[in-house]
């Protein structure tokens, strides 16, 4: 009879048992059957043991389940020991640890029977088991099975297959071939012919089982995930320590760590995580590390504190490409190149790091050349240069300060040129600072200190186009066409057949001519030249280029004293579609410098008068057309240039009814109607531009010129703010460029292509219901919240746009008291403009939206901006402690608040 | 972004410029620009860039944007692994 109390303990071990936890009822089981010795208590002791043994064997506890075997076979010998429902287990248990013999001989079967053996050949492979009671057939197969698996392994398929073929189809290890050979077909990618042969395996066995694990990274495999079939690798395999499998997976859960970090900007925690897996990640995956540095760093610069920036550099010295770390703090102060709204002590901050990395740590960059480390050194010195260059012209950033910038910027372009010679940037960059912030006075003095730049780049860059297109221009402006002549022949050189060297080439015969002209002798010379002009054939869309040649040969004539020849001349110029009257146009130009005897003047006028008013034609429109521009856009004048050019312009706009017939004649009409139109803003040629140009477009469809002149109709539009209208022209616009594909590198369309660059911004910047604030039924008096919009701005606006030079002096409105923040403010401006009204709480909104949007380096830049406007509305009333929203930092100090009146508070 | 350059031809930052152009041409036999015509050109472009390590500096030493993500460095792990052949013992494992 078993007591109560004895009922509870084995209640007890029966919930162990149902746990698992073998071991722990064997012992219970174990200390109770030492004062109780009931059948019941001895089964639950040996099924006890027999579970634990089975535990131990499973987990390969080898000689621990080997000691307790013999335990349980101690217990085996007591008499009523009834084993009758785990004794089933025992052979294969006792088999696999080799205890065979150890087996009571009613559970020994015959080692050589096919079941046994099949079992043996599946321990074997899955558990390491011995070889020791396989036949010596079957344990032979067993070893080619075992060395095709590790052939497998090392990707040597087909001698794999090789050392399968000799396993016979009864044999145990038929159940592995077929494994095999599925495996193979696996690896190849080849879901298939994998399937035809695993179908055949048995369910009982170990490859069936295999093959079914494997069968879920099938379907894994396909998709584009590869990290679930890499996770659940990793989870089947319970991957031991410092097995390759658990580095790899340790490795993948440090990425994914830094990941989250970078992405939480967890940049403390990030830093930290690093630093200590750093070696591990580094000896793991070598090849990788190099990026995974990378990222971490870039996240680190672009969004971190400056001090975890610093703990980041001290752990990590020397860092790629910045010895010191000196480089890294640059761009930090730097903010990424913000340098808009900088401020002089954030200027200064850069400036000093980035002074010491050129200074000491470039030369210590092993992986840089000698030539490297000069041209990193210019690039320094040159950023450095840009970066004071950039506020000063655009913005007058430093208008009265003692911060000597002027000479800073020039000695950093300096150093970047004695650093590295041929690093042509600085160059360009010195020629931009010299030519901003340049009065028309010193005009000539920055120009000849333009040109020595130019003759120093060429020293150590001999092909550099720009700088000989440079010297070139100087000299002809300067009217020293045989001081331009070697540039010019070095041009040449470089690409004589190209069309830009064409056009030059015409620019350099008329500076020539016009000098030989001026000397009126080299008679010889000057005809050479004029037959070398006539000649050629260069083909041009410019009426005025081929004009010119003609009027400085009628010219030439007339002061050799030959009169019928130059008669001749407008004969000549006939032949090349040049009427009489633009003749006479380009001729009265030039008349100016080469002055003309007073009856052949008259006799031109009252031709000129006479003609002018006659019948409107095609050619000449066109021709006069050109020429017209021409002057017009050189602001060329000559004797009652005003009245002619007039004169001109009426007869081009008389042509809205013409016929024509090329393309050369309609573009010098369209061309000067768009200059007077769009730029000079003349009304009363608008309804004639806009005729010709839909002619044009029907006329010559292809012509990129006249899809030019069609999308710049947007600007002739009173509702240009209408969002359609901006589409219309941005599409005009794009098939302009499109149709400029066919003419790359042709100098006549650059200057349209630039506009047609510029005049995308422009658009941009223009949104509907604009001019929004200005409204019809305002009474016109000023807007208490914006007093530095009057109404002679709005009314600018509105009659103009938007337009750059309106936009200038929008900005000269802002107070300069606001010094770096007069940028951002514009922006906000703008963007309240574009959003339909500009009042304080329009203001407000934007400006908050913004700073929300800053990274926190932003946010403090900006704050730390705000200080230099403290004072400028002072809280009179200290002591009272109720927030008040109009104290708000956000709050634009320049817009008036409405006082309100604060209650005290009593003491 | 320079190190995208690296990226697509395979290299590692900072290869010698033999090993460059050895590269190249390998690259250049595997996409021939007349059946594989975006993919040569993105190799092309790579190698112009990287040719020239002079040009290459501006960026180098002042842009902190990389054209990479720890999501592309994940991948290229998690591809590597895949395309591992599992070790026999592993395999074998996964019978029990």
């Amino acid at each position: 009879m078993i007591s109560a109390k004895v009922h509870s303990k084995i209640s007890k071990i029966q919930d162990l048992r149902r746990r698992g936890d073998w071991k722990k009822a064997y012992k219970e089981a174990l200390f109770l059957s030492r004062n109780h010795n009931e059948p019941e208590l001895r089964q639950l002791l040996v099924s006890s043991l027999w579970g634990w043994i089975k535990e131990q064997f499973h987990r390969n506890q080898i000689d621990e389940a080997k000691a307790n075997i013999k335990e349980l076979l101690r217990f085996l010998k007591m008499p009523n020991t009834d084993v009758a429902e785990i004794q089933h287990e025992f052979p294969s248990i006792f088999r696999s640890l080799g205890l065979n013999a150890l087996l009571p001989e009613h559970l020994r079967q015959d080692m050589s029977s096919p079941e046994v053996q099949t079992e043996l050949v599946d321990r074997f492979f899955v558990r390491g088991g011995s070889s020791d009671d396989l036949l010596p057939e079957i344990r032979s197969q067993a070893f080619l099975v075992r060395e095709a698996l590790e052939k497998v392994e090392a990707k040597h398929d087909n001698e794999a297959l090789e050392l399968l073929r000799s396993i016979p189809f009864h044999s145990p290890l038929s159940e592995w071939r077929l494994f095999v050979r599925g495996l193979i077909s696996y690896y190849q990618k080849n879901d298939e012919k994998a399937e035809e042969s695993w179908k055949r395996l048995s369910e009982s066995r170990p490859p069936h089982r295999i093959v079914a694990r494997l069968k879920k990274f099938l379907t894994d495999n396909r998709e584009t995930s590869t990290q679930n079939f890499v996770l659940r690798l990793f989870d089947l395999f319970h991957a031991k320590t410092d097995s390759p499998q658990a580095r790899k997976a340790e490795f993948l859960s440090h990425l994914r760590q830094l990941d989250n970090y970078i992405r939480q900007k967890k940049f403390k925690e990030l830093v930290g995580h690093f630093q200590s897996s750093r070696s591990f990640l580094q000896q793991t995956e070598p090849q990788l590390y190099d990026r995974i540095f990378r990222l971490v760093y870039s996240s680190l610069v672009d969004d971190a504190m400056p001090d975890v920036v610093r703990q980041f550099i001290e752990r990590n010295l020397p860092l790629p490409l910045d010895p010191s770390g000196n480089r890294t703090l640059g761009l930090l102060a730097a903010g990424k190149g913000n340098t808009e709204c900088m401020r002089p002590r954030w200027l200064k901050k850069t400036q000093h790091y980035f002074e010491l990395f050129a200074e000491q740590d470039i030369d210590r960059i092993e992986s840089f050349t000698p030539k490297m480390k000069a041209r990193a050194k210019a690039v320094v010195y040159d950023w450095l240069g840009n970066l004071l260059l950039q506020p000063l012209s655009r913005f007058d950033m430093y208008p009265d300060s003692d911060f000597p910038i002027q000479e800073k910027i020039l000695d950093y372009f300096n150093k970047a040129i004695e650093n590295d010679p041929t690093y042509t940037n600085s160059y360009h960059h010195l020629q931009a600072f010299y030519s901003s912030n340049v009065n028309v006075q010193e005009r000539n003095e920055i120009n000849s200190k333009i040109a020595e730049i130019n003759r120093k780049l060429l020293e150590h860059v001999p092909e550099d186009k720009d700088a000989l297109k440079y010297l070139f221009s100087y000299y002809l402006i300067e009217k020293k066409p045989s001081a331009a002549a070697p540039y010019f022949e070095r041009l040449r050189n470089l690409d004589p057949l190209s069309r830009e060297t064409a056009f030059l080439t015409r620019q350099f015969q008329f500076a020539r001519l016009r000098e030989l002209l001026q000397l009126n002798l080299l008679q010889k010379e000057t005809k050479e030249l004029f037959e070398e002009i006539e000649n050629s054939n260069f083909e041009t869309i410019l009426y005025r280029l081929d004009a010119l040649p003609f009027a400085l040969r009628y010219v030439f004539e007339i002061i050799s004293f030959r009169p019928s020849e130059a008669e001749n001349v407008f004969a000549l110029a006939e032949k090349k579609d040049i009427k009489r009257l633009p003749l006479i146009l380009a001729i009265f130009a030039e008349a100016e410098t080469f002055p003309l005897p007073k009856p052949v003047i008259e006799s031109l006028r009252n031709e000129w008068k006479t003609t002018i008013i006659g019948r409107c034609n095609g050619n000449i429109a066109g021709a006069l057309g050109d020429i017209v521009y021409g002057f017009l856009k050189g602001e060329k004048e000559f004797f009652d240039s005003e009245k002619i050019l007039d004169q001109a312009l009426a007869f081009v706009n008389r042509s809205g009814q013409v016929k024509w017939k090329c393309e050369k004649d309609l573009f010098g009409a369209c061309n000067v109607l768009w200059h007077v139109t769009v730029n000079l803003k003349k009304q009363k040629y608008e309804a004639t531009y806009r005729k010709l140009v839909q002619k044009a477009l029907s006329q010559f469809p292809k012509s990129p010129y006249f899809a030019f002149f069609d999308a710049e109709t947007f600007f002739l539009e009173e509702k240009y703010f209408q969002k359609f209208r901006q589409k219309s022209a941005i599409d005009k616009y794009q098939k302009f460029l499109e149709r400029c594909n066919g003419f790359r590198n042709d100098p006549q369309l650059e200057p349209y292509l630039t506009i047609a660059k510029r005049r995308f911004q422009e658009i941009d910047s223009v949104s509907e219901g604009f001019p929004p604030y200005y409204n019809d039924d305002d009474d016109g008096s000023l807007d208490d919240d914006i007093p530095f919009l009057s109404p002679e701005v709005r009314k600018l606006i509105a009659e103009n746009g938007l337009t750059p030079e309106v936009k200038q002096q929008l900005f000269d409105c802002l107070p300069k008291e606001m010094g770096a923040l007069r940028p951002f403010l514009f922006e906000v401006f703008m963007e309240c403009l574009a959003r339909g009204a500009l009042n304080s709480e329009q203001f407000s909104r934007v400006l908050q939206e913004k700073i929300e949007n800053m990274s926190f380096f932003e946010q403090m830049k900006f704050m730390s901006s705000l200080p230099s406007l403290s004072g400028i509305n002072p809280d009179e009333d200290e002591e009272d402690e109720e927030e008040d929203e109009e104290d708000d930092i956000f709050f634009p100090f320049f817009l008036k608040r409405k006082k309100k009146k604060k209650k005290k508070k009593k003491k | 972004m320079y190190e995208a350059h690296y990226h697509t031809l395979g290299l590692t930052p900072g290869c010698s410029e033999e090993i460059l152009r050895k590269r190249y041409l390998e690259l250049v036999q595997q996409f021939p620009p007349e059946l594989h015509p975006e993919s040569f050109s993105k190799i092309h472009e790579a190698y112009e860039k990287l040719r020239d390590p002079l040009g290459a500096i501006p960026e180098l030493l002042f842009s902190t944007r990389l054209d990479d993500s720890m999501e592309q460095i994940i991948e290229i792990f998690l591809t590597a692994i895949r395309n591992e052949r599992l070790p026999t013992t592993t395999l074998l494992n996964m019978g029990e």
